[in-house]
């Protein structure tokens, strides 16, 4: 006996055998409660991300508020590539660009190579307790905020009360005022994101080695090979799938900086911006100071270059070995 | 080299790794006890002598300070604590239920819903965009909804949960129960709730992380310290007390001398650090068995 969804469904087929809309229909009817789950998450993602996407023509535009959102956009004077041109010869904004693209590639390269390293080391610690009991505190750094931590480099480099000063004080050197010299904070943001990620980052590559079979290392230690032997042979390769899909998509955002370790760990101190300014505190700040159309062609730069990157990573690495590629 | 049966690395090598990683783990932990010493220190002491990893002159006044001027820092804790609550459950049944759906492989247009989701990783419209989205169209710019509303969904999450339900629940389990007659909702919560348990612990946890360390959303989207969580209020303090040094710094000690009565000492701001800090540890050791399996599964299916 079929129900009347069914019969409306074929009816609708027959009349139009090609048509989505038809059937879409059915399957909605067939399925009501489904669709029905789809529906909060579906409303959500169109509001809070496909209708900012709508939102980058305010890059063209002057925009100034005149009542609400609509009369403001249609109002406001169209300026074209104005935000643009200015963007690729403002000053501050090579700084931020050079930092991000700098900071990130140390921290997608020289994140892997860490975090790799120390899933395989940890694998292979005799004492499975022991590496229990390190991957536990190696983790514990991400589950501190940003703004937690600021407090931490804080108390190391404070410049009156701060630790770092202390020791160079007792070992008869000069304090230094850390929070005014752009040279060292490179090497603090670089320090400070790696301690946050790294146990963090390990566990998908130790999840990883896990699954190796194990009859890969018994066959090669018959053969008589070294641990190193085996490490270059098995494990790496086994993990080259996931490093390359994890750095892929590292690579898509590669102009895309966090947030909040730029903006927390320095401590918005204005003296050290040269090597501390990244483009999501650059427009953050333009957005601050009202330039609503500058900081969107940022933002927009920031999207399409990232899409871009994304995509020719992809392709190189389809070139190389297809199974490895993203898409 | 002795030969070893179990496969293992040299008991030199081990030695040694055992060695760096008691280096590295003393690194991992020793910001967070210099934090708690100097919470426990004599603010005077540590005007003389600086931080330490030890108190300086052991005593709680840091604290007696804090718990007693401390309504702001109680406010933004009873904020936090609801807040991540009420987005927690918001957004465990917004991604279960999208999840859910598009796991099921009798739903035809599943694809499309994935894809939409998707996209939105590789393309965005950017800051102001978002902020003009919020502030103007749904209006929540200084409310309540603004601290939880855009955290709700998250594609990860979503991810890691249809992973969850296509490996553990199949569809034939769902086919018999509609054979018997029941409806999709009460199949979803009659049967496939209680499969899903320990999906739902992960991606639980991991939201709560996200909603309990959050300071975005008071930064961007509100004006008024009533709605400041727990991580803007340990922001605001540290960068008051900044902006009142640079007053000091440029105008001289005796105009600023009226706000610098209004800031809390070193070892009061860093009370507020571990006081800040401490229901995380607490929860730490059951967020590390779900996050370690969590990731898991999202890294090898996603």
């Amino acid at each position: 006996m079929k129900s009347s969804t069914q019969k409306l469904c074929l009816t609708s087929k027959i009349l139009n055998s090609k048509s989505k809309p038809g059937g879409f229909l059915c399957d909605v009817l067939q399925n009501k409660a489904l669709y029905l789950m789809l529906l909060p998450g579906t409303i959500l993602v169109f509001i809070f991300s496909y209708l900012p996407m709508a939102g980058v023509m305010i890059a063209f535009k002057n925009l100034k508020f005149y009542g609400n959102i609509f009369q403001s956009f249609i109002k406001s004077e169209w300026v074209g590539l104005r935000y643009f041109n200015l963007l690729f010869s403002g000053p501050n904004i090579l700084h931020a660009v050079r930092n991000t693209l700098l900071y990130n590639t140390i921290f997608i390269f020289g994140g892997v190579t860490l975090s790799v390293t120390l899933a395989i080391c940890l694998s292979e610690l005799r004492s499975k307790l022991l590496a229990k009991f390190y991957h536990t505190l190696f983790l514990m750094p991400y589950f501190f905020s940003w703004v937690v931590i600021s407090y931490f480099v804080y108390a190391i480099f404070s410049i009156q009360d701060g630790i770092a000063n202390n020791i160079l004080q007792s070992l008869g050197l000069e304090r230094r005022k850390w929070y005014f010299e752009p040279g060292v904070w490179p090497y603090i943001l670089i320090s400070a994101h790696f301690w946050r990620h790294l146990g963090f980052s390990a566990i998908v590559y130790l999840a990883a080695i896990t699954g190796i079979d194990q009859e890969y290392y018994d066959a090669a230690q018959i053969d008589g090979a070294s641990k190193f032997q085996q490490i270059k042979n098995i494990t790496l390769p086994m993990l080259t799938p996931t490093i390359v899909i994890l750095t892929i998509l590292a690579v898509g955002r590669i102009f895309n900086a966090d947030f909040g370790l730029f903006f927390h760990v320095p401590r918005n101190a204005g003296n050290i911006r040269a090597t501390t300014e990244v483009f999501d505190t650059y427009v953050y700040r333009l957005m601050k100071s009202g330039d609503f159309g500058f900081a969107t062609a940022a933002n927009l730069v920031q999207s399409i270059v990232g899409f871009f990157t994304i995509m020719t990573a992809n392709m190189i690495v389809r070139k190389v070995e297809p199974d490895y590629s993203l898409f | 080299m002795a030969i070893n049966n179990n496969n293992q690395i040299s008991k030199g090598s081990n030695l040694f790794l055992n060695i760096i990683f008691i280096f590295y783990s003393i690194i991992c932990v020793i910001p967070f006890i210099i934090v708690v010493s100097v919470s426990f220190s004599s603010e005077s002491r540590i005007l003389m002598e600086g931080f330490g990893i030890l108190p300086r002159g052991f005593t709680t006044s840091a604290y007696e300070y804090v718990f007693k001027g401390g309504k702001k820092l109680l406010d933004a804790y009873i904020l936090t604590i609801i807040n991540t609550l009420v987005g927690t459950i918001l957004s465990l049944i917004v991604i279960s239920w999208f999840a859910y759906a598009i796991s099921r492989s009798y739903l035809r247009y599943r694809k499309f819903f994935t894809y939409y989701i998707v996209i939105i990783m590789l393309f965005s419209g950017g800051l102001v965009p978002w902020y003009i989205v919020n502030s103007q169209f749904l209006k929540i710019t200084n409310t309540y909804y603004a601290l939880f509303l855009p955290y709700l969904f998250n594609v990860w999450h979503v991810i890691i949960m249809r992973t969850f339900y296509k490996t553990t629940i199949h569809d034939s389990i769902i086919e018999s129960a509609k054979i018997d007659g029941a409806g999709e909702f009460s199949i979803f919560f009659k049967i496939v709730t209680p499969l899903a348990k320990a999906g739902y612990a992960t991606i639980g946890l991991f939201t709560s992380l996200i909603f309990w360390n959050d300071w975005w959303l008071s930064l961007i989207l509100t004006t008024d310290s009533k709605y400041n969580t727990l991580q803007y209020y340990a922001y605001r303090v540290l960068a008051e007390a900044q902006i009142v040094n640079q007053m000091i710094n440029e105008m001289g000690s005796e105009i600023a001398s009226a706000f610098v009565k209004t800031l809390p000492s070193e070892t009061a701001k860093f009370a507020i650090c571990v006081i800040v800090i401490i229901p995380m540890l607490f929860a730490y050791p059951f967020f590390q068995k779900y996050f370690v399996k969590g990731m898991t599964i999202g890294a090898i299916k996603g």
